[in-house]
Order: structure tokens, then sequence, then C-alpha cells
């Protein structure tokens, strides 16, 4: 069957009687509404803003602070000196999260791919019109990996 | 009356946001709801996601440089919030996107706001066996003959893998109405 041929295009689903009538005024009280409750956060925000420490709380809390950066401070310099004695060349990739990874990994490997003629008409497709089409078919990156 | 167009609400959005918001909603609203429609299928669906279609446009109408049609930019909003909305609908009902699928084609043959004849039910549930993404791209072709241009602009994706996107959901939708 022919999609063009044997089916016409009309809109087969109704909406509610007067449902456009009514669109635009709901709309604008759902926006407005919207509107007045991020203005309530924001206005619940403001006094907490205001709140100063009592003296010896900032007292307190300077002198927490100070024992807080210290400690960190003391393990970057003894996990810099660690990672410098046990590093053996991941250092390109240390800053990568899992996922970030995997997307410079295959990116990698697109890179590697010459374009390729699959129209069968002499136009070559290239490696980002294959992905951009195999993400439309909801394929998971890691499935296209593992396809290149 | 003049008709109005963009340039009219360009100006307008300056000195009456309110104004200039509700001429955009009588011109495009009803555009927009049925793209929407056609993706999450559920009438209740698709007037949620309308409203946060227009709820993010008005957030962020002062970062919209005009540089691209304002359709474009709602159409692209509300694609996005079309498909949020289904995979919301997938996490709180702890089934696949193909289950969703199959619960959207019930409602469809018992659905109130549907009056399609047996050849529209069948296209309708041909649709939904595409993938979602593909399922919007192909509505945005068939039904609303938007240029790939245009739909480029909307998706973000590639013309070349819109135009594979649409020609291999034309031969899955013929396939499935082949063996039905």
């Amino acid at each position: 069957m022919k999609l063009n041929d044997e089916i016409k295009k009309g809109n087969p689903f109704k909406v509610p009687e007067g449902y456009f009538d009514t669109l635009t005024e709901r709309t604008m009280s759902a926006i407005r509404s919207s509107r007045d409750e991020e203005d309530a956060v924001t206005e619940t925000e403001r006094p907490v803003r205001r709140i100063s420490l009592k003296p010896y709380l900032a007292l307190a809390a300077a002198i927490l602070g100070f024992a807080v950066i210290s400690t960190v401070m003391v393990r970057v310099v003894m996990a810099d000196r660690a990672a410098a004695e046990n590093e053996t060349g991941n250092a390109l990739y240390a800053d990568l999260a899992a996922e970030e990874l995997d997307t410079y990994m295959i990116e990698y490997e697109l890179g590697q791919t010459e374009t390729v003629d699959i129209t069968g008409n002499g136009q070559a497709v290239s490696s980002d019109v294959i992905i951009d089409y195999l993400m439309t078919e909801d394929i998971d990156l890691n499935d296209i990996y593992e396809l290149l | 009356m003049s008709q109005i167009t963009e340039d009219d609400i360009k100006s307008l959005i300056k000195t009456d946001a309110e104004k200039a918001f509700r001429m955009i909603i009588d011109m495009y609203g009803s555009k927009l709801y049925w793209h929407i429609r056609r993706i999450v299928i559920i009438h209740d669906d698709a007037d949620d996601a309308l409203q946060n279609t227009f709820i993010s446009a008005w957030k962020n109408i002062s970062t919209f440089r005009f540089e691209s049609s304002l359709l474009t930019w709602l159409w692209s909003i509300s694609t996005n919030e079309a498909l949020t909305l289904i995979r919301k609908r997938e996490r709180q009902n702890a089934v696949s996107i193909d289950d969703i699928d199959g619960i959207f084609a019930q409602s469809l043959e018992g659905n109130s706001y549907f009056d399609g004849d047996d050849a529209s039910v069948k296209l309708q549930n041909a649709i939904l066996k595409l993938p979602v993404k593909q399922r919007a791209v192909f509505n945005m072709k068939y039904f609303d003959d938007m240029s790939y241009e245009e739909m480029s602009g909307v998706t973000g994706t590639s013309v070349g893998a819109l135009k594979a996107s649409y020609h291999h959901a034309v031969k899955k939708i013929e396939q499935f109405l082949q063996n039905d």
C-alpha cells in the first residue's frame, strides 16, 4: 500500500468543543500563574539574604572555613604528589566523565571513517549525517559505537 | 484589519509583552496544538505540552533575537515539550516507549476525540510504531508540509539525516500497512 495513493492527509483528531476559543485566555492565565509562582519564590528568598551573622557565629564560621580549606589544600597537594608518582599516561582523559569519554571515542572513531557512498548514485555521505540519522532512529550512542 | 506579521510582534514585544503574546497565541496556538497532538496523540497531554510551550516561550522571549522565524522557534520548543512529555509518561508508567505506543494505540481506537476512518486509524497506528523522534520528523514533513531546511532549524538535525529519516519512515509505514 502506497502512503500518498491510498490515505488522505486529513486530520482524524478532534478537540473538545470551544477548545480553541478559550485557548488564549487559558494560556495567558497559566503564564500569569507561572510568573506569580516565580515571584513568590523570589520574595521568600530575599529575607534569607538580609540575615547577618552575629559576630561570634562569623568568627566560628571563619575558623571552620580556615580548617576546611587547610585540609583540602593538604589533600590536594598529597594527591598531586601521588598522581605524579603513579601516573602512566592517562592525563588526556583524566577530566572526562564516563559519558563524555564515550562521546569522545565515538567522535574519534568517526574521524577515522572516510565518507562513503551509501546511496549508490555517487553521492558521498558524511559521518555527521549518518550519526544524526542514527540518533533520530533512537539508537543509543554506545550502540552506534559498536556498529562502527 | 490588516494581517499581523512577526515584525509587528517584534516591535510590540518591547512595549507591551502581554498583548504581543496574546497575538502569538492567536496566530500559532492551533498550529502548534496539532503538531503536538500528532506526537502525543492524547488531547489532555497535547494541551499540557502546549501550555508548557507558551510558558517556556514567555520566559525566554527576551533572549529570542528574531534571527529565525518566531514560528520555527515555537515549533522547536513544542517538539521538545512533546518529546519530554512522552518520556515523562514512560517514567511514570515504568514501561518502555514501545509499550507506551501500545497504550496510545489502544487509546486511539477508543478515543472520543478521534473520528478518523479505518485508513486513518491504521495510518496513526503505523506512525506510532516509529521511534518517537522519527515520528516527529514524519509528521512535520507529511502533515505539516515543512521543508527540510525548516525542519533542520526546528530539530537541529542535518538536512541529509532528515531526508534519510523521512524516507525510512515512509518505507516502514508502507510495510506496516501492507502487513496489517
